[in-house]
């Protein structure tokens, strides 16, 4: 098994994790860490897509580490969201939060 | 104008954002709010001024150590789309000087406002596939700040995080998409795509990107079964905020969509049928779902998914026309869906700002509290009545002619069995959109009088501009014609 298909194949699996995390937790906090596995999912893929003939190509991780800013700001107004949620619902509980459905 | 770059309009953008920041930390201090306004309205509008008359231009970005970076293109689509965002962001920011005063933070708000717009500028403007989804990232992740901008109510909360999974997880996905592209052709540029795509993918390869991008950006485009988030989210945010949603943050996703399908991704068959099916399928749950609302504000949320369900049809016989080389059925598919974007655009900003001018008189969103009220409201009525019509598609007006170029790509292709029937569809569901526009009309108009005020001018002049607008789309009809062939035929690389 090639390297590339080495981490791609990881990275399959970590999206897989992360969309089974979104669509089967209730806990708030555990569906922003899914969604944060699966923006992992696709950063390691961008490298791992980068290796031609076993070198590296540089503009694979500048890819990877701009979109781990993005993720990073999506994850900082995610948790901002999820406090106030917590604030109004006293739970984190997303089943609890019917006035709008999921 | 010569000289003017993509570069100078981001520029603009970023200079007038680190403004209102510093205009923010110190007017609250000495007591003067509204500077950031003024700053990014002045700054929306300046924008506006630049891009109208910039020519079909590619900027490079310097390179960062032999690395090429990003690269900008100004096209027609381009145009189209963006100055449809700047615009309808000035006359929202213009709305929001009355209908936000005095509200918590209200700083932040217009800059929020304008990463939106600089987001959608950004999308339109890219050429390569990296740099749309940095931009796209901007203008979700200020659109979910502004869903969530009454963070201490519960609903604008519940509505932001709900819109914030689902749009991210979607995004992601065309950012998976955009990771394959790469690693099978070592470059996201669209031009060197266009070239190298078709020599390297496999139909089932190009199938599964196909799949990921029109999924992944329709998350945000909010086509069935991914459309939940919109009636929650479009509602619960400022009502010049849902103008820009519903107006021109899910056509970018239209925007992105036809971008990566028709002009990077090599035409793949079968996928006229999804494009078609899918936006069938997204008109008919939005109308029959609008059908049943009685918030005002959810009603027209639900037919912009029903809008959206239009432009994608359009988009599929557009792609049917490429797949065949038939470039007067490409161009008639792609035409009719930017025109109905830019309609759409127009008229469902004007609405949304509407609905704001009356919910803020008369304290409901309920259609029931609202009727009568565009009698004493003169001029929100007036422009309101023509939005609505204009939407409805009644046949002088613009919304007619949109759906009508739509309607004849399929009547072109009547012979095929899939596409009468999505033609017999089609038609049906512009029938029962017109209905419930109409009875939304005739509930405003009807009614006992209500005894609201009309709003102040800084709320109904946005208005009578895009009432006039849509006026106007409706005179100069050749000319708007004219417009969107040549985006049509830009995004199809003609």
């Amino acid at each position: 098994m090639s390297l590339l298909n080495f981490y791609s194949a990881a990275a399959i699996a970590l999206l897989a994790i992360g969309a089974y995390c979104v669509a089967s937790k209730r806990n708030l906090i555990k569906i922003v860490m899914g969604v944060e596995i699966v923006t992992t999912a696709v950063n390691l893929n961008f490298v791992a897509m980068g290796i031609r003939s076993g070198a590296l190509d540089p503009l694979a991780p500048i890819y990877a580490a701009i979109s781990m800013a993005i993720g990073a700001a999506v994850a900082a107004l995610a948790l901002a969201l999820v406090i106030q949620a917590h604030r109004h619902y006293g739970t984190l509980d997303s089943s609890k939060m019917s006035r709008l459905r999921w | 104008m010569v000289g003017v770059s993509p570069l100078d309009v981001f520029a603009l953008f970023f200079g007038a954002s680190l403004a209102a920041v510093a205009a923010n930390g110190l007017g609250r201090k000495v007591g003067a709010t509204k500077i950031p306004a003024y700053i990014v309205t002045i700054a929306l509008a300046v924008a506006l001024a630049l891009v109208l008359p910039m020519e079909p231009c590619k900027y490079q970005l310097p390179s960062f150590a032999g690395i090429p970076v990003a690269e900008l293109r100004m096209d027609d689509a381009s145009r189209i789309f963006s100055a449809a965002a700047i615009l309808l962001g000035f006359l929202a920011a213009i709305y929001s000087l009355k209908y936000m005063e005095g509200e918590e933070g209200v700083g932040l708000y217009y800059l929020l406002l304008l990463l939106m717009v600089a987001g959608i500028v950004g999308v339109t403007l890219a050429n390569d596939l990296f740099t749309l989804y940095c931009f796209w990232e901007l203008m979700s992740v200020a659109a979910y700040a502004l869903v969530a901008f009454r963070w201490w109510d519960w609903e604008p909360v519940e509505a932001g995080l709900k819109y914030l999974v689902m749009s991210t997880l979607g995004a992601l996905m065309a950012l998976y998409a955009i990771s394959l592209v790469y690693g099978a052709s070592g470059t996201t540029n669209f031009d060197e795509l266009r070239g190298l795509l078709p020599k390297l993918e496999s139909r089932e390869a190009l199938g599964l990107l196909v799949g990921l991008f029109v999924f992944g950006f329709g998350v945000t485009t909010a086509i069935v079964p991914f459309h939940t988030w919109l009636p929650d989210a479009h509602p619960a945010a400022p009502s010049p905020v849902s103008a820009m949603l519903s107006g021109v943050v899910i056509e970018t996703g239209v925007y992105a969509i036809a971008r990566t399908l028709f002009y990077v991704l090599p035409p793949l068959a079968g996928i006229e049928y999804l494009l078609t099916y899918v936006g069938l399928l997204t008109c008919t749950v939005g109308n029959l779902s609008a059908l049943r609302q009685s918030d005002v504000k959810r009603l027209l949320a639900y037919s912009s998914v029903a809008n959206i369900g239009y432009i994608m049809v359009g988009l599929g016989e557009g792609y049917m026309g490429l797949l065949q080389g038939v470039s007067t059925l490409a161009l008639a598919g792609l035409a009719g869906a930017t025109l109905h974007v830019v309609i759409h655009a127009f008229g469902k900003g004007l609405l949304f700002l509407c609905a704001g001018s009356a919910i803020r008189a008369l304290k409901s969103r309920s259609i029931r509290d609202l009727e009568g009220c565009a009698r004493s409201m003169p001029v929100t009525g007036f422009s309101a009545a023509v939005g609505l019509l204009n939407l409805a598609g009644i046949p002088p007006l613009a919304g007619f002619w949109s759906k009508l170029l739509i309607a004849y790509g399929l009547a072109v292709t009547i012979q095929n069995p899939l596409m009468a029937l999505a033609l017999l569809f089609f038609v049906a569901n512009a029938v029962l959109a017109a209905a419930y526009y109409l009875t939304l009309l005739t509930r405003l108009f009807g009614g006992k009088e209500t005894g609201a005020r009309e709003a102040p001018p800084h709320m109904w002049v946005p208005e009578l501009v895009l009432a006039a607008a849509c006026i106007l789309m409706t005179l100069q009809l050749s000319h708007v014609l004219a417009l969107v062939y040549r985006s049509a035929s830009a995004l199809l690389g003609w």
